[in-house]
């Protein structure tokens, strides 16, 4: 179930109205863990089995912590979380990566084929699993002594999907409130937010940003000789850019609106990523929950631990290498394929090199600094949704190749609306841009009207074409 | 009392204006956004609607086998055809459909100039073959045609796709395909909003996704196939199923009409633009299923049923037609007027000094010799047609100059 079908707005409906009217704070948490398993067991049952035991092993590890053998306990919870997701997810990137090498150096060897269905959503609930855990190991947090709390800290439906990650102590301290309430406020906000959510991923991701997709099948097509226009893959170059963070950050506003409906915070993914003014700036806008985590749980461990081994002699080495490795398993967290970890290396060496220069954000013209990283984080983005390096060269070739542009204006029409209609969501969610209280009376419902017609009439387009709903891209990470 | 009446009247009052104006100004943002975005992404919409575009997504390839019950027969008129008994559904094509970057179907990577654009229908389309005339054409002669058909639309609608797809391209011809039956009459206005264009078929696609509409045939009128002596031959035909009030007009009362003043006004004002531009118009004329099946029908009383209930069109003094129910349609009628519209537009390329590219010769040969230009029970042409279609062009085009 999609989050931005009119299914699962149902479904979200029916959910809100059972679960306030449940008497007490115990009845509603075994009602939400109940909801959030046949949520996941909709995708697929076997599925829900991986999950209930990583919670129910999550749980008994992180109750146990403190024990002698919690140590032990927490290692082999380390082991078996990151076990489940390298067998899932990376298997057989890593033996094809194997096989590769192996023939490079003459040796001729054919990997078993393994072919998995990877789990929706394993990247999330592992990492969510090693956070709660890593937490009451280090005895930076009492461990919840209900199972529920625990199953809903991993399994919570809006945010098991695609996130965001969300920090333990901060969710479970909502979990052990008693006297939750549905304010009107409250309700206004989840609106609010479902309405851009539904509005970026319907109007902005799917009806326009789908067109990115021929720059990048031009890119696999240029291979065989055929030359394409060079305003195609600029074309791709913009829109993919505004399709991810489209597609993302509505997947996030509907979980955020979803949660508050049933008396939960979850924390803001984004902050405006794309009016980051350098690559530093934009990891602390872009899924920031992510970022958060692997600061957390990587970089600061790995930079410890180097500075220690290097009696902090070279600081500046040992940040470089902590972000380097930091950068590629982040790059490698979003796909077993080696286009991602040099995606990761890419982000890893622009920040390294702005910690050499000395960039900080805001430094010197805004607006320039503005769209040189954006330029920087769109060439990112080629390597990340190119299927091979080859493809993703001939992209940038393409891109270079002046090819045709007398096309430009044909291409340019549906990423200036992108933009356009982007730039509006962006300021009018983050609150940079604000009426007269009087103006706002007449300038909302306007705003709700326009919205609700739009993703009325994207959505009785798409039923009527009758095609599956398009997936959320990071919903296959 | 009467004060607080007062107040509570001018209270609803202005919050009613409140709400009117923010629904009116609502509505209207929410269209403008609709229409901004169906404009540059018409893959949106649904086939078969007059765009300036294709609904058919850029570098795309789909393969499908099409069987006699994908006939678009059977879309229109399910009512009329007998099922096909079990068995008997044969694949008539394997096809591999491949767009090109702008999303027509061309192979990818269209070079920056071509020989000739072709401006078609559903007919120079081909969706249910594995090769539409303007690829057949340019294997056998080794020139390069864009092929910009996309189904529906109207003379207006071809000459603005020129324009933004075609012109581009630098053509030294521009083959425009004439169905007479089918766009003589035709509604010659420009494209609409396209919100509004699409709420007919949004509504059909909802209905039809709801089962309405695709109801298996009643049989109680089925005629289809029907048997008919042509050219001395007898066939099962399926064909016919609308425009055929269009063969009730001679070719004096259809030169009468304003449907054929505005359609040849927009031919007039195209070629001219062509040759300001430095390219050459070519007409080709594209026969239908009634304007090759009647003129050779043997016993023309074996159509009765084919034209049974159709209106006759009676052309006032204005210039405009009207149906009318007084006198049936008869197989004769059609006969004698199958070659009118065609007759009206080779006069007008002759006039004009317009290349004209004609395969009706050739179809009603290959019928005499005992073989069909046209799919079974879809009302296009088959491979058969499509050869004599590319080899009619190309006598032209080979022939060389512009007129």
């Amino acid at each position: 179930m999609l989050l931005h079908t009119p299914f699962y707005l149902l479904f979200l409906g029916l959910v809100v109205a059972l679960y306030w009217w449940l008497p007490n704070e115990a009845w509603r948490k075994r009602f939400l863990v109940v909801v959030s398993a046949l949520f996941y067991t909709l995708f697929d049952w076997r599925f829900s089995l991986l999950l209930a035991i990583l919670v129910l092993f999550t749980h008994i590890v992180a109750t146990c912590a403190r024990r002698p053998y919690g140590r032990w306990l927490y290692i082999i919870h380390l082991f078996f979380a990151l076990g489940l997701l390298g067998w899932f997810k990376y298997a057989g990137f890593f033996l094809d990566s194997l096989a590769g090498a192996m023939q490079r150096i003459g040796v001729a060897v054919v990997p078993t084929a393994l072919s998995f269905l990877l789990p929706i959503g394993i990247s999330f609930y592992v990492f969510q699993a090693i956070g709660y855990t890593t937490e009451t190991y280090r005895q930076r947090l009492d461990a919840a002594t209900n199972w529920l709390d625990t199953a809903l800290l991993l399994v919570f439906f809006p945010k098991l999907i695609a996130g965001p990650l969300v920090r333990p102590a901060i969710f479970l301290q909502q979990l052990y409130q008693t006297d939750k309430r549905l304010e009107s406020g409250d309700v206004q906000q989840a609106l609010s937010l479902l309405m851009f959510g539904l509005l970026k991923k319907l109007l902005v991701a799917d009806a326009l940003g789908v067109l990115a997709d021929p720059a990048f099948r031009a890119a696999e097509l240029a291979g065989s000789g055929a030359i394409f226009p060079t305003p195609l893959f600029i074309q791709g170059f913009y829109l993919f850019a505004f399709q991810i963070y489209a597609d993302f950050s509505g997947y996030t506003d509907i979980a955020r609106g979803s949660a508050i409906l049933l008396g939960l915070q979850l924390p803001e993914n984004f902050r405006t990523p794309y009016f980051s003014t350098s690559l530093g700036d934009f990891w602390n806008r872009w899924h920031m929950s992510l970022t958060q985590w692997f600061r957390e749980y990587l970089f600061f461990p790995i930079s410890r631990w180097l500075l220690v081994r290097t009696a902090r002699r070279m600081p500046r080495l040992v940040q470089a290498c902590a972000t380097l490795t930091t950068m590629a398993l982040i790059g490698l967290w979003h796909g077993a394929a080696w286009t991602y970890v040099v995606w990761g290396l890419w982000h890893g060496c622009l920040v390294i090199l702005e910690s050499l220069l000395r960039i900080k954000p805001g430094h010197g013209s805004r607006l320039l600094s503005g769209l040189i990283s954006f330029h920087l984080v769109g060439l990112g983005w080629v390597l990340f949704r190119s299927q091979s390096f080859s493809s993703a060269a001939a992209f940038f070739t393409g891109l270079i190749s002046f090819e045709q542009m007398n096309w430009l204006g044909y291409a340019m029409m549906p990423v200036f609306l992108m933009a356009i209609i982007l730039y509006f969501l962006d300021i009018l969610q983050s609150g940079r841009f604000r009426l007269p209280h009087s103006y706002n009376k007449l300038a909302t419902p306007i705003g709700f009207i326009a919205g609700m017609l739009v993703l009325a009439g994207l959505m009785l387009l798409n039923y009527a074409h009758g095609g599956d709903p398009q997936p959320f891209i990071y919903g296959s990470f | 009392m009467g004060y607080g009446w007062g107040l509570m009247t001018r209270m609803i009052g202005v919050r009613l204006l409140l709400a009117l104006v923010s629904l009116v100004f609502g509505v209207l943002a929410g269209l403008l956004v609709l229409e901004s975005v169906l404009q540059v992404n018409p893959r949106l919409l649904f086939r078969g609607m007059a765009l300036v575009g294709t609904v058919d997504m850029p570098l795309s390839i789909k393969e499908y086998t099409v069987h006699y019950s994908d006939a678009d027969a059977f879309f229109w008129r399910p009512d009329l055809i007998r099922p096909i008994p079990p068995g008997q559904d044969r694949v008539e094509a394997v096809v591999v459909y491949q767009t090109d970057e702008l999303g027509f179907r061309n192979p990818p990577g269209l070079p920056a100039r071509v020989d000739a654009v072709v401006l078609g229908r559903s007919i120079s389309l081909a969706a249910f073959l594995p090769q539409p005339w303007p690829r057949l054409a340019e294997q056998t002669s080794g020139l390069s045609l864009l092929n910009l058909s996309q189904p529906g639309g109207n003379l207006a609608v071809k000459r603005m796709v020129y324009q933004r797809f075609g012109k581009p391209r630098h053509p030294h011809w521009v083959i425009l395909e004439v169905a007479p039956s089918l766009e003589i009459l035709e509604d010659q206005d420009q494209p609409d909003w396209l919100v509004g264009e699409t709420l007919l078929p949004l509504a059909q696609g909802i209905l039809r996704r709801w089962g309405f509409g695709n109801a298996g045939p009643s049989n109680a009128n089925a005629i289809y196939p029907l048997q008919v002596e042509l050219a001395g031959t007898r066939r099962e035909l399926t064909c016919c199923l609308h425009y055929m009030e269009f063969f009730s007009l001679p070719g004096q009362e259809l030169e009468r009409t304003r449907a054929w003043s505005l359609y040849r006004q927009q031919l007039e004002e195209f070629a001219q633009q062509l040759k300001q531009e430095g390219s050459c118009l070519v007409l080709m004329i594209a026969p239908t299923k009634p304007d090759i099946y009647f003129p050779l029908a043997d016993l023309p009383h074996q159509l009765d049923e084919v034209v049974r209930g159709v209106a006759v069109y009676q052309v006032k003094n204005d210039g405009q037609i009207t149906p009318s129910q007084e006198y049936p349609l008869t197989p004769e009628m059609v006969q004698q007027n199958a070659f009118a519209g065609r007759d009206l537009i080779l006069t007008w390329a002759n006039v004009n000094d317009v290349l004209v590219a004609d395969a009706t010769p050739l179809m009603l040969d290959a019928l005499r010799n005992g073989q069909d230009p046209f799919m079974v029970y879809d009302s296009h042409w088959n491979m058969l047609g499509h050869e004599l279609v590319s080899q009619a062009v190309l006598e032209v085009l080979q022939k060389g100059a512009c007129r």
